[in-house]
């Protein structure tokens, strides 16, 4: 069996890896989409199932290696997040954004405090259990975009609610990284750690938070001139995804936060350019998810039940308690407190449980700040805390934005192309005979208010098509009209689909055959209907019309 | 365009023939061309084509016309009869002794047209038709064209 697992296992390279984790991931993701369980869920299971808990496919080691694909999916989250912060959305709910926020991380910062020093003091001396609830504070209030964007796409959700949680959710990060600075450096200073102040504590995040927003907002306003230029999606996605790449890895040089500074170019970019930002948020979206799996197969793979302790798990119970009541707690008293809409003081509670990018980093920062018992333990409990309510986290965001009735409201039009079939869009338009006469043909034409006409045989089957070009080039020759018939002047037929045949497949047809019409047959190939275009775009224009007006 | 595309050789004379026998003949004529993939292929498409409304356009012209798949250029023929040709109607009676076949590729939707519309327009000349009608070759019936 050993030898079985050397031979399979020893030699897995990086792309065999990515492609075993974005395999699996989406194995699992759908699989747990048919249990009516976020996908999300599925790709941190596999995860698990990879790890070193269970396979050992992806180690320690590997994880490292592949750091920066993790980097680069909190760099699209983060990017792609920016769209949500619109300016009009924050002149109308910032006020209530702030006083939700402060609530629920200053919840959570305090109900794990108190816990987790309580808790802390049975097993290690106070002046322990006090640094340990000094650190733990802050990490714990900071919420994760990563975990709740993918559920809310996922669930295509719109409304107070969604736009609620993107904001808190984006802006939270803030608040943990400046909490962190402030309690780091008592704790520090508490266990005789002296060798940085307090201020220079505070300058520190400061100098990241003002440094993301510099670099942000300068490469959003580039991004924005540069994109304006271009319409082709191909060359709109190269250069956002080379901007994104760009400012990841300028980030991590100048020492600043790489998500907020993506945000905050999402951010100016979608605010600058709001006409164009569908496009490219679009076209990011198209393709992130395999980042996006890979991302969650190794928070997953992050995972290892070796490192288990007593104390660890006592600080993982407690955490998670105390995390999610103070966060709960919190966010319903800000939502009451500034008068939020009923659906955002309810709900919103349940949506906060992710924790990934910020609380892993400030673990981290514990660990190497930190070292021995008290870095080690922090390092652990965050990162099993973070797979624990990575877990749980998207089976209740699914749960809230649901009973709130926002899913299925941020509906896109290439959304209603994907869901439309041919008998959706087809008119039962009259067919013309291949032996009508042209006199004959023209009173159809001037009968109906079609551009095009199917052209059927003595059996109804379609054999070609009439056009309005090909009516006036018959009519160009006077001398002509009494001698043809349908059969001479059509065009053959280019394209027949069956009732059910998806749009997006009839679009791409059309596209490649260069005509936009397509004729619908029956199982015995008989005309039955028409498509033109402009018929797709009707449909398209009135599924829109109708979700604008639901939402 | 319609002289253009008209070979001396592929007009032929015939005698005592009935219209489906004449456009046989056409058919055979223009597959010898070598610019058609099938004959038997396009003898359907030009019997079918007849069924849907006599291609006789009256001044004892007619003028068989088809787009066809297989077909690389346009090709013409034409064939001219001694005796009224037994069973082409035409829209005004007059027996039709002189037919010209009109061959096109199947996407050449505007060539078809304008080269019938120039058939049309060049046989409305009764000296033509005399003259067409009274040679006693193709090389006399190529010229009279001209």
């Amino acid at each position: 069996m050993a030898f079985l697992h050397n031979i399979i296992f020893s030699n897995v390279n990086i792309l065999l890896l990515i492609g075993l984790a974005i395999f699996g991931g989406t194995f699992g993701g759908r699989l747990f989409q048919k249990l009516r369980i976020p996908q999300v869920v599925g790709y941190i299971v596999i995860g698990i199932i990879l790890g070193e808990s269970f396979l050992n496919i992806i180690n320690a080691k590997m994880l490292a290696e592949l750091d920066p694909i993790n980097s680069f999916a909190l760099g699209l989250i983060g990017f792609t997040m920016g769209n949500e912060l619109r300016l009009n959305v924050f002149k109308k709910y910032g006020k209530q954004f702030m006083s939700i926020l402060f609530y629920e991380a200053m919840g959570a910062f305090v109900c794990v405090f108190v816990l987790i020093f309580i808790g802390a003091s049975f097993m290690f001396s106070l002046k322990m259990a006090f640094v340990f609830a000094l650190l733990f504070g802050p990490i714990s209030s900071a919420t994760a975009a990563a975990g709740t964007t993918d559920v809310l796409n996922e669930y295509k959700t719109k409304g107070i609610l969604t736009t609620t949680l993107l904001g808190i959710v984006a802006l939270d990060d803030v608040f943990a990284l400046f909490l962190y600075a402030i309690t780091s450096s008592i704790a520090g200073n508490f266990l005789g750690h002296g060798d940085v102040s307090l201020a220079e504590n505070i300058l520190e995040p400061l100098y990241e938070i003002g440094g993301s927003v510099v670099v942000g907002v300068i490469s959003g306003l580039l991004l924005s001139r540069l994109l304006n230029r271009y319409t082709d999606k191909d060359r709109i996605l190269d250069f956002t995804l080379g901007a994104v790449l760009f400012i990841l890895g300028l980030a991590a040089v100048l020492k600043i936060d790489m998500i907020m500074t993506s945000m905050i170019m999402g951010t100016i970019f979608a605010n600058k350019v709001p006409k164009k930002s569908s496009q490219v948020f679009g076209a990011v979206e198209s393709f992130a998810p395999p980042i996006y799996i890979l991302f969650f197969v190794f928070v997953g793979a992050k995972f290892n039940i070796s490192q288990m302790s007593i104390p660890i798990a006592v600080f993982i119970v407690i955490f998670l308690i105390a995390r999610t009541a103070g966060k709960m707690l919190g966010a319903n008293l800000g939502a009451r407190l500034s008068k939020a809409p009923l659906k955002v003081q309810k709900y919103l509670p349940m949506c906060l449980f992710s924790q990934s990018g910020v609380a892993i980093a400030l673990s981290i920062i514990s660990s190497q700040r930190f070292p021995g018992v008290i870095g080690n333990t922090i390092l652990i409990v965050v990162t099993t805390t973070t797979f624990v309510v990575q877990l749980i986290g998207p089976p209740f965001i699914r749960y809230a934005v649901k009973k709130a009735d926002e899913v299925n409201k941020d509906i896109t039009e290439s959304d209603v192309i994907k869901s439309m079939r041919a008998k959706d869009v087809m008119k039962s338009l009259p067919a013309i005979r291949e032996d009508q006469t042209v006199q004959n043909i023209v009173h159809t034409f001037s009968e109906n208010d079609s551009f095009d006409y199917a052209v059927v045989d003595s059996d109804n089957k379609p054999i070609g098509c009439i056009t309005v070009a090909s009516i006036k080039d018959a009519l160009s020759t006077e001398n002509l009209l009494s001698l043809l018939v349908a059969a001479d002047i059509m065009e053959p037929v280019g394209y027949s689909v069956t009732p059910d045949t998806s749009v997006e497949v009839i679009q791409h047809e059309m596209s490649i055959h260069a005509i936009d019409y397509a004729l619908v047959v029956d199982a015995q190939q008989n005309y039955i209907g028409f498509i033109e275009n402009r018929f797709i775009d009707q449909f398209i224009s009135k599924k829109m019309l109708e979700v604008s007006v639901t939402v | 365009m319609f002289i253009e595309n008209l070979e001396e050789k592929n007009i032929i004379l015939v005698n005592a023939v009935d219209k489906d026998t004449v456009l046989k003949k056409l058919c055979r004529v223009i597959f010898e061309t070598g610019k058609v993939s099938s004959e038997e292929i396009l003898e359907e498409r030009v019997l079918h084509r007849e069924k849907l409304m006599s291609t006789g356009i009256g001044l004892g012209v007619g003028v068989p016309h088809v787009r066809c798949e297989g077909v690389k250029n346009v090709v013409l023929a034409m064939a001219v009869s001694d005796s009224p040709i037994a069973g082409y109607d035409s829209i005004d009676g007059t027996p039709v002794r002189i037919v010209v076949m009109i061959v096109v590729p199947e996407h050449n939707h505007r060539q078809h047209i304008l080269i019938l519309s120039d058939i049309v327009q060049l046989l409305k000349d009764s000296a033509k038709r005399t003259a067409i009608l009274s040679a006693h070759s193709s090389e006399e019936i190529y010229k009279s064209l001209r």
